[in-house]
C-alpha cells in the first residue's frame, strides 16, 4: 500500500522540522496516544488507541525516526501489531519552504496483514490520509508555540 | 454475559431459547435448533449460503443476531417442502440439474423463494439480478437460472400455490 | 467468526434510543440493518462494548410523501425505497440506485439512513442525498435538529451524527415543474461498492434552460461531495450534449482521489468526468 500526501503548516521550516521531530510534540499528536517510551535513539514503543469511526483498534509497536536531516527531511518508520493483524510501513518526511509555510510532504509505502488488510483493503488508504490530517493539523498548533525540546525532556 | 429470551416460529413451529446477544441466527438455527440446511459459507456477507426468509424475506442469517429476529418467523430450506412433497422450486431444481455439489442450493432456493413472491413471472436478466448475492463456485448458474424459470412456470399452473 | 461479546438493548422509541446513547457514552454503538455494522464486529475490527439496536422503531419507518417533499424514515431499507412506486414515480434515479446496492439480501435488511450514518466512502447514498438537497433529521439529548446533506458527509465514514443522536428520517424536497434525476455507477465487480458513483438533478425553467442542477460524485474520494464547477456551468444555459460534455469535464476539479489495486487516482478522475457527463444526459433526458 502506497500513501502520499501533502500538509501546508503555517511556520519557518525549522521550527516545524523541530516540532515534527519533538517527542513530547509527537506524543501528545499520534492519535490516542497512551503510552510513548524511548527504547533507544530516535526509537520509542507506543500505544495507540486509534482509529476511524466504529473502526477501533489498540496499536503497540515502535515508531523510528532516522536520516535525521534537519530541517529538511527524516524518515518514519512504524512496525507493530493491532487487533486486525500487523503493520509495517516507512514513510519519507521531507519540508519544502512555501512562503511563510511550510509544505510537508509524505510518502510511504505500507504493509498491513489480517483481517483489516483482506476487508477493509478499499478504506485503508484514506484511512491512513485521514488519519495523517488530523497528526498534522495537532502538530501545527504545536508549531512554535512550546519550549525546546531539551527542555521538556523527562518531564 | 447475559442471556436474552428469545421466541421465533421456525418453520411453523414456536422455538424458545436463551442466547447471548452476539449470536448469530445462522449458528441459533443450526448449533441450537440443528437445522443444518442452513449452510455457512464464506461468513463474510457475500456468499449467500447462509440465506433464511425472515418475515417474508430472505436474508443473510450470517448477518443478523438471533436476538434481532427475536419475535418473528424464519423459514429454513427444512421448511420449503410440504408432507413430503417437494417445493416447485426444489422440484425445478431436481428437475433441471440446478445443483451439483449442492452447498449453495438451499440459499439458492430460498432467494428464488423471495423472488418468486416478488415477481412471480420474472425475465432471464431480473432472475441473475435476484441471484446476484449467491454464490455458486460449481458455476452452474446456467442450470440454476433453467431451474427457477421451472418453479416460476409450475407456480403460475398451479393455482394451489399462486398468491 | 463470532463477534465480541456485547451488552444489548433494543429501545422501542427514539427517546428511549438516545437516553440509552447517553448513559453509555463512548461505549455504544447504533445498530440499524447492521450490514455494515455487524461485518466488522465478526472480524473484530470494531467491538463496541454496548449496542443499541434501533430497529424496533417503529417511527422510524415507512416513506411518506407530503408538503411537496418525501420524507423516508431511517429504517427505510434499500428493498423498501427499490420497490416504492410512489417514490419511483417522484425520483426514478431512487429506484435505480438501490437496485444496484449489495444484493437481494442485503437490500432487504440494510437501511438507508445506516448508509447515510455511516457515510462509506463508496456508499451510493450519500451522492443521491446530496444530488437531491436532501435534509437530515437528527434527534439527540439536545431535542430535534436538522443537517442539510450538504454538511452531513465530514469525512471518511464520518458523517455529522454526534454519539448520543439518531438519524430519524431523511426529508427530499420534490423540485417543482419539469426535472430529472439519474444516477450511474461503476461498480467494484466483486463488492458491488462504487467505484466511481455520480448522481444528478437538472431541474429546466419556462423557458426551457437548466434553471438548477446538482451533481455529486461518491467512489472517487474519501466522501461524497458536489461537483460545484460542473453545476456553475450548466445553471441558466440550454443544454445540449456538447455543454453537459464541457462541464462534465469541470467534476472532481480539486477533489482528493483515491487511488488502490483496483483503479489509480488518474483512473477514478477520469471516470469522474465520464460518468458525470452520463448520468447529466439521463437526468437532461429524464427531465424532457
Amino acid at each position: 500500500m502506497k500513501i502520499d500526501g501533502s500538509y501546508t503548516m503555517n511556520g519557518p521550516r525549522e521550527q516545524v522540522y523541530e516540532t515534527l521531530s519533538d517527542p513530547q510534540a509527537l506524543r501528545g499528536c499520534l492519535p490516542g496516544c497512551e503510552r510513548f517510551e524511548e527504547i533507544g535513539e530516535g526509537r520509542w514503543e507506543t500505544t495507540l488507541k486509534a482509529g476511524v469511526a466504529g473502526i477501533r483498534g489498540e496499536f503497540t509497536g515502535t515508531v523510528t525516526l532516522a536520516d535525521q536531516k534537519p530541517p529538511e527531511s527524516y524518515t518514519l518508520s512504524v512496525e507493530g501489531n493491532f487487533k486486525g493483524g500487523f503493520v509495517k510501513g516507512v514513510g519519507n518526511i521531507s519540508l519544502e519552504e512555501n512562503g511563510d509555510k511550510t509544505t510537508v510532504k509524505y510518502s510511504g509505502d505500507g504493509q498491513v496483514s489480517g483481517p483489516l488488510a483482506s476487508v477493509g483493503q478499499r478504506l485503508m488508504t484514506p484511512g491512513v490520509k485521514m488519519v495523517a490530517n488530523q497528526f498534522f493539523r495537532c502538530l501545527e498548533g504545536k508549531v512554535g508555540s512550546q519550549a525546546p525540546a531539551s527542555a521538556e525532556r523527562g518531564a | 454475559m447475559a442471556t436474552h429470551p428469545i421466541t421465533l416460529t421456525v418453520n411453523g413451529s414456536q422455538r424458545q431459547g436463551q442466547v447471548e446477544p452476539r449470536r448469530l441466527l445462522v449458528h441459533y438455527l443450526r448449533d441450537e435448533l440443528g437445522l443444518t440446511g442452513t449452510h455457512i459459507g464464506c461468513e463474510t456477507s457475500q456468499c449467500g449460503a447462509c440465506t433464511v426468509i425472515l418475515n417474508g424475506q430472505a436474508v443473510k442469517s450470517c448477518t443478523v443476531f438471533a436476538v434481532q429476529a427475536d419475535g418473528g418467523q424464519v423459514m429454513t430450506i427444512e421448511g420449503l417442502a410440504q408432507d413430503g412433497q417437494l417445493h416447485p422450486i426444489q422440484e425445478g431444481f431436481w428437475e433441471e440439474h440446478g445443483l451439483q455439489c449442492g452447498f449453495c442450493t438451499p440459499g439458492m432456493i430460498l432467494s428464488t423463494y423471495d423472488l418468486l413472491l416478488k415477481n412471480p413471472d420474472p425475465s432471464e436478466q431480473e432472475i441473475r439480478h435476484a441471484l446476484h448475492g449467491n454464490l455458486c463456485r460449481c458455476t452452474g448458474y446456467q442450470h440454476i437460472v433453467k431451474s427457477v424459470q421451472y418453479a416460476a412456470n409450475k407456480m403460475k399452473g398451479a393455482p394451489a400455490v399462486a398468491d | 467468526m463470532i463477534p465480541g461479546e456485547f451488552e444489548y438493548y433494543a429501545p422501542t422509541s427514539v427517546q428511549e434510543a438516545v437516553s440509552l446513547l447517553q448513559q453509555h457514552g463512548e461505549d455504544a454503538k447504533v445498530l440499524a440493518g447492521g450490514h455494515s455494522l455487524i461485518p466488522l464486529l465478526k472480524l473484530r475490527l470494531a467491538s463496541p462494548p454496548v449496542l443499541v439496536d434501533i430497529g424496533r422503531i417503529q417511527e422510524l419507518k415507512g416513506i411518506r410523501r407530503q408538503n411537496g417533499a418525501v420524507t423516508i424514515g431511517a429504517l427505510a431499507t434499500h428493498a423498501d425505497i427499490e420497490f416504492s412506486e410512489d417514490l419511483r414515480g417522484v425520483f426514478p434515479l431512487m429506484h435505480d440506485t438501490a437496485t444496484v446496492i449489495g444484493d437481494p439480501m442485503v437490500r432487504n435488511l440494510g437501511t438507508f439512513g445506516g448508509a447515510l450514518a455511516h457515510a462509506d466512502p463508496a456508499g451510493d447514498w450519500p451522492a443521491v442525498a446530496l444530488a437531491l438537497n436532501a435534509t437530515m433529521r437528527l434527534t439527540g439529548p439536545n431535542g430535534e435538529r436538522t443537517v442539510a446533506a450538504d454538511d452531513f458527509f465530514v469525512d471518511l465514514l464520518t458523517s455529522a451524527v454526534e454519539p448520543g443522536e439518531v438519524l430519524t428520517a431523511v426529508e427530499i424536497p420534490v423540485p417543482q415543474g419539469k426535472y430529472g434525476t439519474s444516477y450511474q455507477k461503476f461498480s467494484h465487480p466483486a463488492s458491488g461498492y462504487a467505484v466511481v458513483g455520480v448522481a444528478a438533478l437538472v431541474q429546466m425553467g419556462a423557458d426551457g434552460a437548466c434553471q438548477d442542477c446538482r451533481v455529486a460524485i461518491t467512489g472517487a474520494g474519501p466522501k461524497a461531495t458536489r461537483a460545484t464547477a460542473t453545476e456553475d456551468a450548466l445553471k441558466g444555459q440550454q443544454l445540449t450534449e456538447e455543454l453537459i460534455a464541457q462541464a462534465a469535464e469541470q467534476a472532481g476539479n480539486g477533489m482528493d482521489f483515491l487511488g488502490d489495486i483496483f483503479a489509480s487516482e488518474s483512473y477514478r478522475a477520469h471516470l469522474v468526468k465520464v460518468f458525470t457527463k452520463r448520468a447529466l444526459l439521463g437526468a437532461m433526458q429524464a427531465a424532457q
